[in-house]
């Protein structure tokens, strides 16, 4: 059968055209300007006030699920969208279209919306109210009357109750007095600098995996009973509250998914086209059964998944909530739909299960998140990079693609949308080689999705970080972060750090060239006065450590906050664990816990240390001092010196499968997971390393000083854990590079951007393609290094420049970032640039595009 | 403040001779005369809504000491004062003058930025901060029809 339903699902065979209904739809999605909704935050702020849980020393977990419920009820019941914001209009003016979607219900008021959580993030926006319509690029739409109701309504009562305030006012100044002297910066305003680390919880808590399977098995009505089961069962006042939130949560949902019902049944009974009153009626009928009760076909499955997204997306911001393994998940309702059935209905079936899974996705990407202007420059056209997880291998580590698997690459490959992020688990000794051929025929064909992991790599770095039992079963969350699905709470995205800050203050004696004459962290040594390499690379590991403390500090006084002011209910009831220890996922009640960090500025880091132990340490031809004096005039007057140091072949460069270099990478990716996992979080877990940048690798790039690789003032570090841009211009010396690093000291994840150029002749390019992957996947190899990770850009530098001058023509123009993927044209200019200049391969023996 | 003269030309001379003073104080008066309609700026009316039972102290400074002076919000009126008083709910430092004018008349929230790009540290409560930076736009852009600096 699964030969069958590749035959029938031919990724090259037919396009949108196909499916008419979907591509109006994605057409106005395309057209549609996003629009600020103030439901969420005006609802949340009354049910607050109304229950004066703002005057509270600490907020419960029953008492957060009764806003959410709250909330959940008096949503309005959108059932179909016929209007958005016209984004080719100079005034925006509302456009209309058919929203022929089987899915009712929206994560906001709005076609495309964007939610705001003044609880979090949201009194950011307090500023831009009344300019965020008109900026450029990616504005936000929003009408004077919503923006007064902000203004006068709801920021002004979270204005000492966020997150970020609440532990500011607990852990650091208290307010009307100076703030303590202390002789460093506090992390807090580490944070502010921007140079050294971001800590995201004071924006999400969302980044992982829940688990659906559940509410798959027995609907919400009998999880409603177990949890009342539970809630029986417990003695401590704590443990009741826990069960009683959930049932307060799943019965809101409930609530929810009954009012979409109701407005379905009144729009059909309105509605003077037979056919869209029938599939209103349907809509109607499949509302009242599910979530309540539990699914029985692969549209019901799809629904429930659907409204249980929209519930938890009121608690969180999105970024970087994801779905899971989807095919794994859903495939029991795709057998049950076509089980016996003849040729001729799974062909018909398979061609609905696209269109199903098409709507299903331009509803998963109904809302961008909060961005403020500066945001832009940093981390601008990023959507809310919700992974969905396909192939890969089962419980016995057997091959697990099925038919939904390629079903939904096909849906992922027709739509061509950032949001969600389509990652495919390979495992190239398992999975079949149709499978892989198609994943690369797919890359070529959308030119970035979806991204490529290796199972064996991944599968093997989550077992020696202890998930002996659950690796098989990971899925990817956000970016490129493997957890196991539903079990694991890792908030892989909780630290970013700037690697090259450290390099920064071991250079500089504790002082970065951003924040000038400021003494950030201790004096340790004055590097010109040092002997060794060994010495120098010690106090780089001291200012690491120093600057990881701070993180990890600031980390954990926000992760407490939550606790306190912000738990979770809904993820909570959706996630293994919490409902067995009657514990909050905050709290710890996840099956498997850790925290997340991500690194910027990897290759940069490597490549500078390799050119400082080359030139300063082992030939002494460069001083540390002529170094210093190169890079702090930018290398103006210090040009041969530039062209030395950014020259592969006479300085070593990681990717370039020169071991000088790539032996410091391996020694750098193993202090750095040693240092993670050495610190212990509020939640009573270790944290891991990940190497993926969003955009933030050319936008904090824009405004950090030269580096001792050469590169100069402002530019872009190389994203993710890719090679410098253009060191090497063979693709296997980059991937044997990537393949000696250990796969478990990138644990949270690593993204290799690889930028191809497109060969005329398609089936050639997959076979080459897919060669090329099961050679870096290490197929049929008993060695143990491997790649881990692979993705694509296959664009030629011509199409990106126009799509850079002519925007508008190239508004779905889809590349990969460091991770996730996006808009080419919504990308900021460091980021665009960043990808223009990236090194282009070829994949095929003697093509050439010249 | 006299007010025969026009809040339009008060607002440029005080950003041609880059006193921080001056504008606030133009802000006290935005505030004080918007409750009912101002024949030299009709769109000033309702503006006092915005600190309506608002009270807090902002605290301006710079590192250079040529910028010094408290804005007192205390139960719909703003009081300004010379010099930087030692108690705050928000105190922001300026890396010198011309920082302070990027931060008031930007288009975007400025706030982010400036402190990214190290011109700005605030201490205390951001939020308080983001309210002010709408008080300042909603005046400066939406009532008296100044464009943004940056655009």
């Amino acid at each position: 059968m699964l030969k069958f339903a590749l035959e029938c699902l031919d990724l090259t065979d037919d396009d949108l055209r196909s499916y008419p209904e979907v591509m109006e739809l994605r057409d106005a999605y395309f057209r549609a300007v996003p629009e600020m909704c103030i439901e969420r935050p005006s609802l949340i702020t009354q049910y607050h006030r109304e229950n004066r849980l703002l005057d509270q020393n600490t907020i419960s977990i029953l008492d957060k699920a009764k806003a959410y419920r709250f909330l959940l009820k008096k949503r309005k019941a959108i059932v179909k969208h016929y209007v958005a914001p016209d984004k080719y209009d100079p005034e925006f003016d509302q456009f209309e279209f058919s929203d022929r979607s089987p899915f009712a219900g929206s994560t906001t008021s709005k076609f495309k919306g964007v939610l705001l959580y003044p609880e979090l993030f949201g009194l950011v926006m307090w500023p831009e109210l009344h300019t965020v319509s008109k900026r450029h690029p990616n504005p936000f739409v929003i009408s004077d009357d919503d923006a007064n109701k902000l203004n006068f309504e709801v920021f002004p009562h979270w204005i000492n109750n966020t997150v970020w305030e609440k532990a500011r006012s607990i852990y650091y100044e208290n307010q009307f007095h100076d703030p303590v002297t202390t002789d460093f910066p506090d992390q807090m305003k580490l944070f502010q600098n921007m140079v050294f680390f971001l800590v995201t919880k004071s924006i999400c808590i969302s980044h992982c995996i829940p688990s659906f399977e559940g509410i798959l098995k027995f609907g919400l009505a009998e999880m409603v009973n177990k949890a009342r089961k539970r809630e029986a069962q417990e003695t401590e006042e704590p443990n009741i509250q826990f069960h009683t939130a959930s049932i307060e949560i799943m019965t809101g949902i409930i609530e929810y998914s009954k009012n979409l019902a109701a407005e379905a049944s009144r729009l059909a009974s309105v509605e003077k086209s037979s056919k869209e009153r029938d599939r209103l009626k349907e809509i109607s009928e499949i509302y009242n059964r599910v979530p309540e009760s539990k699914p029985t076909t692969l549209r019901e499955a799809l629904t429930t998944i659907w409204i249980c997204w929209v519930a938890l997306n009121q608690e969180s911001p999105n970024i970087g909530l994801s779905l899971g393994r989807l095919d794994q998940l859903l495939y029991p309702f795709y057998k049950a739909d076509v089980d016996g059935k003849d040729d001729d209905y799974i062909i018909n079936y398979n061609k609905k299960a696209v269109e199903l899974l098409c709507f299903f996705w331009l509803k998963i990407g109904d809302h961008v998140p909060t961005m403020l202007d500066a945001g832009e420059k940093l981390f601008g056209g990023t959507g809310s990079n919700q992974a969905v997880t396909i192939g890969g291998v089962d419980k016995n580590e057997n091959d697990a693609v099925n038919e939904l698997t390629y079903i939904i690459l096909k849906a992922a490959s027709l739509l061509k949308l950032r949001d969600p992020n389509l990652a495919a688990r390979y495992h190239p000794e398992k999975n079949p080689a149709e499978y892989i051929r198609k994943l690369s025929e797919s890359n070529i064909v959308t030119g970035a999705i979806p991204a490529i992991y290796n199972d064996k790599s991944v599968i093997a770095a989550l077992k020696a970080k202890g998930d002996k039992n659950h690796a098989w079963d990971y899925g990817i969350v956000g970016c490129v972060e493997p957890v196991c699905a539903g079990r694991t709470f890792g908030h892989n995205a909780a630290i970013i750090i700037n690697l090259t800050s450290a390099l920064e203050l071991a250079m500089f004696q504790g002082k970065h060239r951003h924040t000038r004459s400021s003494q950030i962290s201790p004096v340790i040594s004055n590097p010109s006065s040092l002997k060794s390499f060994d010495e120098f690379w010690d106090i780089f590991k001291k200012q690491t450590s120093w600057l990881i403390d701070q993180a990890t500090t600031l980390n954990d006084q926000l992760g407490r906050t939550h606790q306190n002011f912000y738990p979770t209910p809904i993820l909570s009831t959706f996630f293994k664990g919490p409902s067995e220890y009657s514990k909050d996922v905050t709290r710890g009640g996840a099956e498997i816990n850790f925290s997340g960090a991500a690194i910027i500025g990897f290759a940069d880091v490597v490549d500078s240390l390799s050119a400082i132990k080359k030139w300063v340490f082992d030939l002494k031809t460069v001083s540390f001092s002529d170094l210093i004096k190169a890079i702090n005039s930018d290398f103006k007057g210090w040009e041969p010196l530039q062209a030395l140091l950014r020259n592969p072949s006479k300085t070593p460069k990681f990717g370039n499968d020169d071991d000088f270099a790539d032996n410091i990478a391996v020694d750098l990716v193993k202090f750095l997971d040693q240092q993670f996992s050495s610190r212990t979080s509020y939640r009573g877990s270790n944290f891991r390393v990940g190497y993926w940048t969003m955009t933030f690798h050319a936008g904090i790039g824009s405004f950090i000083h030269s580096l001792p690789n050469g590169r100069g003032f402002g530019e872009s570090f190389a994203s993710g854990i890719t090679p410098v841009s253009k060191v090497s211009s063979y693709l296997t010396k980059t991937l044997n590079s990537l393949s000696k690093l250990p796969a478990e000291t990138l644990s949270s994840g690593a993204a290799l951007n690889v930028k191809l150029l497109p060969e005329t002749d398609i089936s050639m390019m997959s076979r080459n393609l897919a060669a090329t992957i099961d050679a870096f996947f290490g197929k049929n190899s008993k060695d143990k290094t491997a790649g881990l990770q692979i993705q694509f850009n296959v664009v030629t530098p011509d199409t990106l420049k126009a799509a850079k001058e002519e925007p508008a023509k190239w508004s779905d123009l889809l590349v990969r970032v460091s991770g996730y993927s996006a808009y080419f044209v919504d990308l900021h200019e460091p980021m665009q640039d960043e990808i223009i200049k990236r090194t282009e391969f070829v994949v095929s023996p003697g093509y050439s595009n010249v | 403040m006299s007010k025969s003269i026009s809040a339009q030309r008060w607002l440029v001379e005080s950003i041609l001779d880059f006193s921080l003073e001056k504008f606030l104080e133009f802000m006290a008066w935005a505030i004080e005369n918007s409750h009912e309609k101002n024949f030299f700026v009709p769109r000033l009316q309702g503006y006092y809504r915005n600190v309506e039972n608002f009270n807090a102290v902002f605290v301006f400074a710079s590192q250079d000491n040529s910028i010094h002076a408290t804005a007192r919000f205390i139960d719909g009126k703003m009081f300004v004062e010379p010099e930087a008083d030692k108690s705050w709910n928000v105190k922001i430092v300026f890396s010198d003058v011309n920082a302070f004018w990027k931060l008031m008349l930007s288009s975007g929230d400025g706030i982010v930025e400036a402190m990214q790009a190290n011109e700005t540290q605030v201490f205390g409560n951001l939020n308080y901060l983001y309210k002010f930076g709408f008080l300042l736009k909603d005046l400066i852009f939406e009532r008296l029809g100044l464009e943004p600096f940056d655009t």
